[in-house]
């Protein structure tokens, strides 16, 4: 079993609705975002092309951010999902530095600003390294990542990448992911 | 038609990491430096170490908290922060005995020297292979970055030798070695640039890190880093020359070089650029695809 996201960017409108969802179900803190949606522009007035590109974790199957762990807090799982061990990680941030995606956040109190309050989960989070984790816990129950079940337009599709029957394993023949030639592997692939 | 999605930059290790480095390197190359030189003096050879301790001491407030630094020894994992972690510590704790046995006056030093001459290399390294290992970032992935990051370790830990030495009068050797390794530093940085020319054809990412330190905010610092090293060859230089003037131009000399080290330290932290999320040639083809499946004219 692999776990796999594919997203049409053709379908993605750039509402943000997977970025709120996002954040409401993991409690993210100030300026935490554990998934984005970029604004791209490609060309020159008025040969102008503007899509949406959202990215989070790309669980890539070769991390970066695993190879410079000291501690091992970064692992991988047997579904091909990349997670955190909160209790082992030492805040080194060295996995935010080396993660090609801009994938990870080092929770801080100096980089909320004065005056902004905690959320619930930042005291046990904080001096730690957090990202996206696929909501691993809502899927093994069987339910879908927070985002995909967010998405008005179904730009995004998740499953099992190794079952030649789900939808994933379809749409990934004619999918790409990015950075695809510097060997990370990443598990998000997209459609144009 | 322009394509073109920016590098990003690493925003995570600043200052406080410079700092760091700084200390281990110049630390550990001063001993390494002093050692080689033959220097006879007790209290010189405390320094080094004090010095690599102090970087560990500032690392340690980087931490998200600090008393989790024992998380990476239990939870050894090979990764150069791990290692760097691991070469501190048994730094520090050869240190406390060799400061013990000076203290009490007993026993023969040398074979601690000995030991702590041998770590001082896995100390000087580590900065360099920590930036290394880090495969996204072409700047730190070039071995002349490698390079000029251990050569400005090592100008560093001499300059604070010459400095100590003719404190000490211990002979001006180490002032030649400084001399001589500050011009051996000004060649490579010449050529550094050259060599990041020739990648940023290459690699967004340096291409980006070239236009910030030649004409962004990176140019100070490579001024800095650069005359750094070119006032205080001259300040070896006249001391040497004019031997009464030594004791105020080696100390001095020593404390710009050493702010030149600092420089390029920050300099190429923050120059830590990851490639673009999209490369050119995907871009176009997202944009064609993209047009195409929307309908909009060619
Ligand atoms: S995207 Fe970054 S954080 Fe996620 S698995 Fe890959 S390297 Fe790690
Ligand atoms: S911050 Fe935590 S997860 Fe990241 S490399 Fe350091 S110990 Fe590992």
């Amino acid at each position: 079993m692999k776990y796999a996201m594919v997203i049409d960017l053709t379908k993605c409108v750039g509402c943000n609705a997977c970025t709120a969802a996002c954040k409401i179900d993991n409690s993210t803190g100030f300026g935490v975002k554990y998934g984005q949606v970029l604004e791209v522009e490609a060309g020159r007035f008025p040969d102008v092309t503007k899509f949406y590109l959202p990215i989070l974790c790309m669980h890539c199957e070769n991390p970066e951010c695993l190879k410079v762990c000291p501690t091992g807090a970064t692992f991988r799982t047997k579904e091909g999902v990349v997670l955190i061990d909160r209790d082992r990680c030492m805040g080194c941030r060295y996995c935010v530095v080396a993660c090609p995606y801009m994938a990870r956040y080092f929770y801080n109190d100096l980089k909320r600003p004065l005056g902004v309050p905690r959320m619930d989960l930042e005291d046990e989070r904080l001096g730690t390294v957090e990202k996206c984790d696929f909501c691993i816990d809502r899927v093994r129950e069987g339910d879908l990542p927070a985002c995909v079940k967010a998405c008005p337009y179904e730009a995004r599709t998740f499953g099992d990448a190794d079952d030649p029957n789900s939808r994933v394993h379809g749409l990934m023949a004619r999918a790409k992911p990015l950075k695809e030639d510097e060997g990370f592997n990443p598990s998000v692939y997209y459609i144009w | 038609m322009v394509m073109r999605m920016e590098p990003f930059r690493q925003q995570e290790f600043g200052w406080r990491v410079a700092l760091d480095f700084l200390l281990s390197g110049s630390g550990s190359s001063l001993f390494i430096v002093y050692f080689l030189a033959g220097g006879g003096v007790s209290a010189v050879y405390m320094v080094g170490p004090a010095l690599v301790l102090a970087g560990l001491a500032v690392l340690l407030s980087e931490l998200g908290r600090p008393s989790n630094f024992w998380r990476s020894i239990y939870n050894y994992r090979a990764s150069w922060m791990a290692r760097g972690a691991i070469f501190n510590l048994a730094y520090t704790l050869i240190w406390l005995a060799m400061v013990s046995l000076y203290a009490l006056r007993v026993g023969n030093y040398f074979p601690l020297y000995a030991v702590e001459f041998a770590f001082s290399f896995p100390v000087l390294i580590y900065p360099v292979m920590l930036l290394y290992e880090v495969k996204d970032i072409k700047l730190w992935r070039s071995w002349w970055t490698s390079a000029l990051t251990l050569l400005y370790a090592i100008s560093g830990g001499s300059s604070l030798g010459a400095a100590l030495s003719l404190l000490y009068r211990s002979g001006d050797q180490i002032v030649y070695a400084s001399a001589l390794i500050n011009v051996i530093l000004i060649v490579f940085l010449f050529v550094y640039i050259q060599e990041l020319r020739q990648k940023q054809r290459v690699y967004r990412s340096v291409e980006s890190a070239l236009r910030e330190m030649l004409y962004g905010g990176g140019r100070a610092l490579l001024q800095l880093s650069f005359s750094g090293a070119v006032v205080s060859l001259a300040m070896y230089v006249i001391a040497l020359a004019i031997q009464p003037v030594a004791l105020l131009a080696v100390p001095l000399g020593a404390a710009i070089d050493l702010a030149g080290v600092y420089s390029f330290r920050l300099m190429v932290l923050r120059l830590g650029f990851h490639e673009p999320l999209v490369s050119e040639r995907r871009l176009r083809e997202m944009a064609e695809g993209l047009r195409k499946r929307s309908g909009e004219p060619q």
